[in-house]
This record gives C-alpha cells, structure tokens and sequence, in this order.
C-alpha cells in the first residue's frame, strides 16, 4: 500500500507514514480486523485452559472416585474373609449337612475304614468331615484318638527320615520328643484312662476294641522298626515316661539316621 | 532464553488431587495385600483338597506326611486331577508300612503292600524319580 500524501510504500500495520507523518486510513480497517481476530484468540485461549482445567479436574476426581470404589470393595472382602469364625462356622454347617445327608454312607465308609485297620485314612476321614467334634460318632472317640496318635508318630518318623523340618524348622530331636508325648500319652487318651472308661464302655466295644489292640502293636511294631528298639524295649514304650522314651528314641535316631537328610531332587 | 518454555503455574486444586491420587495409590496397594492375603487363607482353608502345584511344593520340601495328607483329602473331596502326586503319597505310605511288615516278618501285608508300591509306580509317570529317591530313603 502506498501513503496517499506521500506515496511511500507503508505496512497493513503502519498506523502512520514514517516518512510523510500522515495519518494511514486504509490501515485502521486491517487493525480492526486484526484486533477481533485478536479478541478471538484470547478468547479461545481462555476458554480452551478453563476447559482444560476442568477436564483435568474431572479426570482425576473420576480416578479417585474409581480407587475409592476399590479400596471399599477390597476393605468388604478383608472384612468378611477375616470373619475366621463366621468362615468356619459356614464351613461347619457344610460338612454336618454333608453328613447329614449321606449318614449311613459316612458310617459305612468309617466302618470299613475300621475293618482293614487304615489308620491314617480313618484319621484323615475324621478330619474331613470333623466327625470327632460331631456327637453322633461318640462310640468312636477312643478309635479317633488313637488313629490321630498313631497319625502324628507316623508323621514323625517320616519327617526324621526324609530331613523335613516343618514350617517352624524342628529337628530330629524335636520329631522323637514329639513321638514319645503321643505313645507316653496312649493309654490315657486313646485307651480312655483319663476319662476312667469302663470296660464295657460302647468306645471299647466290639470292633472298637479289636481296633484299639491293633493299633497299638502296629504303633509299637511302627517305632520298633524304625528306632531299631529291641523286643523288650518295644513293649516297655507305653509305660515309659514321655522323657525317658523322648531321650531313647532320640538315641537311636541319631545312629540311624543324620540331621541332614539328603534332599529331593529338583523337578525337571 | 527466548525458546525455553514458560512454566504455567499449576491449579492449585489439580494439585491437591494428584497428591490425593498418590496417596489413594499407596493405601490400595495396602489394602490390596491385605484382601488378597485374606482370600488366599480362605480359599485354602475352603478344602482340604490340594492341587498338583501344592503337593509339587510338599514334595520339594520333603514334606511326605503332608503329600499323604493330601491324597486322602483330594480322596475324599473327589480332585482326581494331581493324579501322579496321588500315585507317589501312594507310594510313599505303602513304602513305609512294607518295612515294617518286612522287617517283622508279616509276610502278607509285606506282600500286599509291595503290590501297591508297585501299582502306585505304574500310575505315577514322570514322578518315577522321586520313587526312586523314596526307595533309598527306607533302604537306610
């Protein structure tokens, strides 16, 4: 554009002619224009970060709206899966509605059980479906207890010969100690003289009977065998006093077998 | 210089919302631990039952007695699926009661007991090496 006083070459942005001084008519409409495209940007500019910020805050207050949920329904779940006695109660009400429901065949089964002298699956049986705490398997309380003595003493052995520890790290000596409580304690729990069981008492009854004299010689041909007891120190186990028999066993376990058992293979 | 770029001054309000974000991140991760602790023990406790991966634990840490423990539950509680770890508790149980019945001379049930050592080993595949394992620890 040319200055109409002058005619020197001017900008769109030259309010005045800078050689002539005069005043630029043709460049106050392009200004105009300029200033409201001005306005515009601004105006966009401002609405776009006030937008901005509220989608920002709107984003994050969804975030935390969406841990809180989390963090609620995480605290139900502690909630009722810490509920130990409620849990247990539940699971309680299970099994005796199991038992309820297949009565004869829980019998039959522990019956059998019984017959072929498998202790520790006439054990196991009685821990799964929790018949010792169930009164309608009262007759088979002394049968109970002895499988459970018979059970642990098995378990120890196992445990010596295989070198395994338990969670809370035992040794051999922790393993015979823990056998000689069980067989010291025979008589008193599994043959009933705690509780002064008669003689002709239902629990020592019949089958029950014959169990409880079996397993007790297949106890002590048990710790015979793997403690390497004479004939005469096999019979004298159930009256020796639970250190007595704890320092005897352990005697010979530390001749038979080493604290360090060789371990399992690994996988492959 | 010209082209570094400017700091916008930060909402204040964001701010405070991403430190309630961090903190939230935080209690989560506690919170979290604790449910999915809590559901790990009730869900073992669910059953006595155990899986393949359970007993293969059992059987690294020499834990025979549990390994047996779990036979009879998955037994009773019909998980036939840990079949080869069932076939070696099997194995096991039947190991240590042929010598007692060896060593005492009770020829039947020393007899019986070998059968089932020997049905449990056909059944136990790729375990076979820790019957073998098994063998040399009662072999003592």
């Amino acid at each position: 554009m040319k200055c109409r006083y002058c005619g020197s070459n001017l900008g769109f942005e030259d309010e005045y002619c800078p050689y002539c001084g005069k005043l630029n008519d043709q460049a106050a409409g392009h200004q105009a224009v300029m200033k409201e495209y001005r306005n515009e940007y601004e105006n966009t500019v401002a609405d776009v970060k006030v937008k901005s910020r509220k989608a920002g805050r709107t984003g994050r207050l969804i975030v935390i709206g969406l841990m809180l949920a989390a963090i609620v329904a995480m605290l139900i779940s502690i909630r009722i899966n810490s509920d130990f006695e409620r849990i247990d109660q539940k699971e309680n009400e299970r099994i005796v509605r199991e038992v309820d429901n297949n009565l004869d065949g829980v019998k039959a089964q522990l019956d059998e059980m019984e017959k072929n002298r498998d202790y520790l699956a006439l054990d196991y049986y009685n821990l799964n479906y929790r018949l010792r705490s169930d009164s309608r398997f009262d007759d088979y309380s002394r049968v109970f207890t002895a499988a459970i003595s018979y059970k642990v003493v098995h378990d120890d052995i196992l445990n010596i010969m295989s070198g395994f520890g338990g969670y809370d790290e035992k040794t051999n000596k922790d393993w015979c100690y823990d056998a000689a409580i069980y067989i010291s304690d025979w008589n008193r729990f599994a043959g009933g003289e705690f509780w002064s069981d008669a003689a002709d008492s239902p629990m020592h009854a019949g089958e029950h009977g014959a169990f409880l004299t079996d397993i007790k010689k297949d106890t002590q041909d048990m710790v015979q065998v793997y403690f390497a007891l004479t004939d005469e120190q096999a019979s004298a186990i159930w009256e020796m006093d639970r250190d007595a028999l704890g320092e005897m066993l352990y005697a010979n376990c530390v001749r038979l077998y080493s604290e360090e058992q060789a371990g399992e293979p690994s996988e492959e | 210089m010209r082209n570094r770029k400017e700091r916008k001054p930060k909402d204040p309000v964001i701010i405070a919302l991403d430190v309630t974000i961090v903190i939230l991140m935080i209690a989560m991760i506690f919170v979290g631990e604790k449910a999915v602790i809590y559901k790990l023990v009730v869900d073992s406790n669910a059953s006595f039952a155990q899986d393949a991966s359970m007993m293969s634990f059992e059987l690294q840490r020499g834990d025979y007695a549990g390994l047996i423990q779990d036979k009879y539950m998955n037994e009773f509680n019909g998980n036939t699926k840990p079949g080869a770890y069932n076939s070696l508790a099997d194995y096991v149980e039947a190991s240590f009661l042929y010598k007692i019945y060896d060593t005492k001379g009770y020829t039947d049930r020393a007899n019986k007991q070998k059968n089932a050592c020997d049905e449990a080993r056909a059944n136990m595949s790729k375990l076979g090496v820790f019957a073998d394992k098994i063998d040399k620890m009662f072999a003592k």
